[in-house]
């Protein structure tokens, strides 16, 4: 015959507005706590979500070659040396499992069309690259190998490059633009490939032909890195074993010696990279639970208070025939309505600045069911664990004495 | 009816008072039969305080026993005790101890909630017992809207909720002036009489005790007389 929950809830409500001004500053630890978990896990998983988003754009299964050995501290010369060439590219096309090879080189360039300047990464490549990142055309064709053979001077744009060089949203096809005052025909326009990540624009990019980047561009035969698609995930490690074999022995590099190139497992990297985010994720979340635990403990600071305050009403209401279940409960409903209340306010606070940083760092962060349930449990537990100790020591008052308190 | 409401026999109480035992109650024996209307005087110290407590079931005697309706209120859990506080005694005290920011009817009906009782017929209960007090017109005041007279008669209406076969009244005209006393010992007078309540009135002002058939003195810890009040001067 104890007290029903309904009737609980209303004694509980009325000692909280008893006490509008402590029972909102109790709360703001729950507050805060709640309100900062939900933001971090949503930066996280924001976080998270943009790797996942280049791990598709980079395209799968994809090992890469770069020139220069891994240094002591860690790529000294990464992607600077001149030891990669087209003719490693040709050999390693030739292994087994490999099914597309693209040697590539970079180069940041000035691009002018009509009175329209943009400087944008220029690369040029083989026209395989097109399957290794999964490029699409939205308008004209990608150049060929014939294009490459005979050193074209034909572009492929990206959607970035293309909005920033045709403000007016013309057809670019078989247009002229400039690229370091040198003219080359526009012969397709790439497909957004939406994803940016972490200040790297996938569409900001100019596509050219190898040869014709070599001869025109940049005047070297070397490339800055090979992309070599492997026929299936299975095949990555062997892919990666066989290249840099075939490139150590064409390099003539003796057993133990130092590679003059390295050869890395996209997939492999990305995974790590992941990793990392979500390790990133759990650590703001702890951060942020922390301060969830300090809310806890001042939900049981304030119980405490409230319990030699109330002294004298837990011994009238005993007399009255509270039994010592009656008078835990009702603290506890009040500690777990604190709770619960901070915790929904919170949730609010943390969905809209999730909002907020998503709209100002224009990047993804979602607020996830699971977050919200979590941290709503959470400071549900935490208001019935902190707010056991007070209950109980309330509870286990001896009438007489705490009638007569002063 | 043979069996006795209150029985006390060699009740004691000691506290811990600074490594100090103190002997509150030093060997009480005390017979209250149904329907009886006691007062309880004696100087502050006397005990009467610490008697009213054990007999309330608020606290546990030291040593000797207390039988309530013969049940040895000793072997009783805490759990128990509170039932019986809840079913068969109802409190009055001198500072009313109605709870602030609670109207009149929700703190007489608090008894009825803790008894389970607060079903769909508790407010007309709430209401005919704020009627018996003569203040159902103040049922929804807060108590601190109210006179010391209207809050003790809201308390002795909170007290009386429950149909208990004893209300125990601590100083019940202690904070009132002469017509409010007056007042309020009608009204218990009157429940006495209408509805054959026991009556354990702790006093220790003579014309308060005199409204009681008997007169119980205390002094330091045991009772030094017990009288039948012959010279009833104030019944109405």
């Amino acid at each position: 015959m104890s007290v029903k929950p309904g009737v609980l809830a209303e004694f509980s409500l009325q000692a909280l507005r008893a006490n509008k001004l402590r029972s909102f500053l109790t709360m703001l630890g729950i507050i805060i706590g709640v309100s900062s978990v939900i933001l971090m896990m949503a930066i996280g998983q924001g976080a998270q979500a943009q790797v996942m988003a280049r791990v598709n754009s980079l395209g799968t299964n994809v090992v890469m070659v770069f020139p220069g050995a891994v240094g002591q501290f860690g790529r000294g010369s990464f992607g600077a040396a001149q030891s990669l060439t087209d003719a490693d590219a040709q050999a390693i096309a030739q292994l087994p499992f490999v099914a597309n090879v693209a040697p590539t080189v970079g180069k940041s360039a000035m691009v002018t069309h009509g009175n329209q300047n943009w400087t944008t990464q220029i690369t040029g490549t083989a026209p395989a690259i097109q399957n290794i990142s999964a490029l699409t055309l939205a308008e004209g064709r990608f150049f060929t190998e014939d294009d490459d053979t005979a050193a074209n001077a034909v572009a492929v744009l990206g959607e970035t490059t293309y909005e920033n060089l045709y403000p007016a949203g013309a057809d670019p096809v078989g247009t002229q633009i400039m690229i370091q005052n040198i003219p080359f025909t526009v012969i397709g326009l790439l497909q957004a490939n939406g994803a940016s990540a972490g200040g790297f624009n996938q569409d900001d990019v100019i596509y050219v032909p190898l040869k014709t980047a070599q001869i025109r561009l940049t005047g070297t035969t070397y490339v800055s890195r090979i992309e070599v698609q492997a026929t299936g995930s299975d095949q990555v490690n062997t892919v990666v074993d066989e290249v840099t074999t075939l490139l150590q022995r064409r390099h003539n590099i003796p057993t133990g010696g130092t590679n003059d190139f390295n050869v890395q497992n996209l997939a492999q990297m990305l995974s790590t990279a992941e990793d990392i985010s979500r390790m990133l994720t759990l650590f703001l979340a702890g951060v942020a639970a922390i301060s969830l635990i300090v809310g806890g403990i001042g939900i049981m600071n304030i119980m405490l208070v409230a319990v030699t305050e109330r002294t004298r009403e837990i011994g009238i209401r005993m007399s009255l025939g509270a039994t010592q279940r009656d008078i835990l409960n009702q603290f506890l409903t009040e500690a777990l309505f604190l709770s619960l209340a901070g915790s929904v306010i919170g949730v609010l606070l943390g969905s809209i600045g999730a909002y907020l940083f998503a709209t100002l760092a224009k990047m993804a962060a979602p607020v996830s069911a699971l977050s919200i349930a979590a941290s709503v449990a959470f400071a549900a537990f935490t208001g019935i664990f902190f707010g056991y100790y007070p209950a109980r020591r309330a509870a286990a008052l001896n009438p007489a004495e705490a009638l007569s308190y002063e | 009816m043979s069996e006795p409401l209150i029985q006390c026999n060699r009740l004691t109480k000691t506290y811990p008072m600074r490594g100090v035992e103190v002997k509150a109650l030093n060997g009480v024996d005390l017979t209250v039969e149904k329907g009886e209307m006691v007062a309880i005087m004696g100087a502050s110290g006397s005990g009467k305080s610490t008697l009213m407590n054990i007999l309330g079931c608020m606290d546990r005697a030291t040593g000797g026993q207390y039988l309530l309706e013969g049940v040895d209120a000793g072997t009783l859990s805490n759990e128990e005790l509170a039932h019986l506080r809840n079913r068969k005694i109802g409190f009055v005290f001198q500072r009313y101890n109605l709870l602030p920011r609670m109207s009149v009817w929700q703190n007489v009906m608090l008894p009825l909630v803790y008894g389970g009782k607060n079903g769909p017929h508790a407010k007309e209960k709430v209401l005919d017992a704020l009627e018996q007090v003569g203040i159902a017109a103040l049922a929804d005041n807060q108590p601190n809207q109210m006179s010391g007279g209207q809050q003790q008669r809201a308390a002795i209406a909170r007290a009386l909720i429950n149909d208990p076969q004893l209300i125990l009244a601590d100083e019940p005209t202690g904070a009132l002036d002469t017509a409010s006393s007056t007042e309020v010992m009608k009204v218990l007078q009157n429940l006495h009489r209408i509805k054959e309540v026991t009556l354990v009135i702790v006093t220790h002002e003579k014309d308060i005790a005199a409204w009681c058939e008997r007169e119980i003195t205390m002094r330091d810890g045991v009772i030094i007389s017990d009288r039948k009040n012959t010279g009833r001067e104030r019944v109405v």
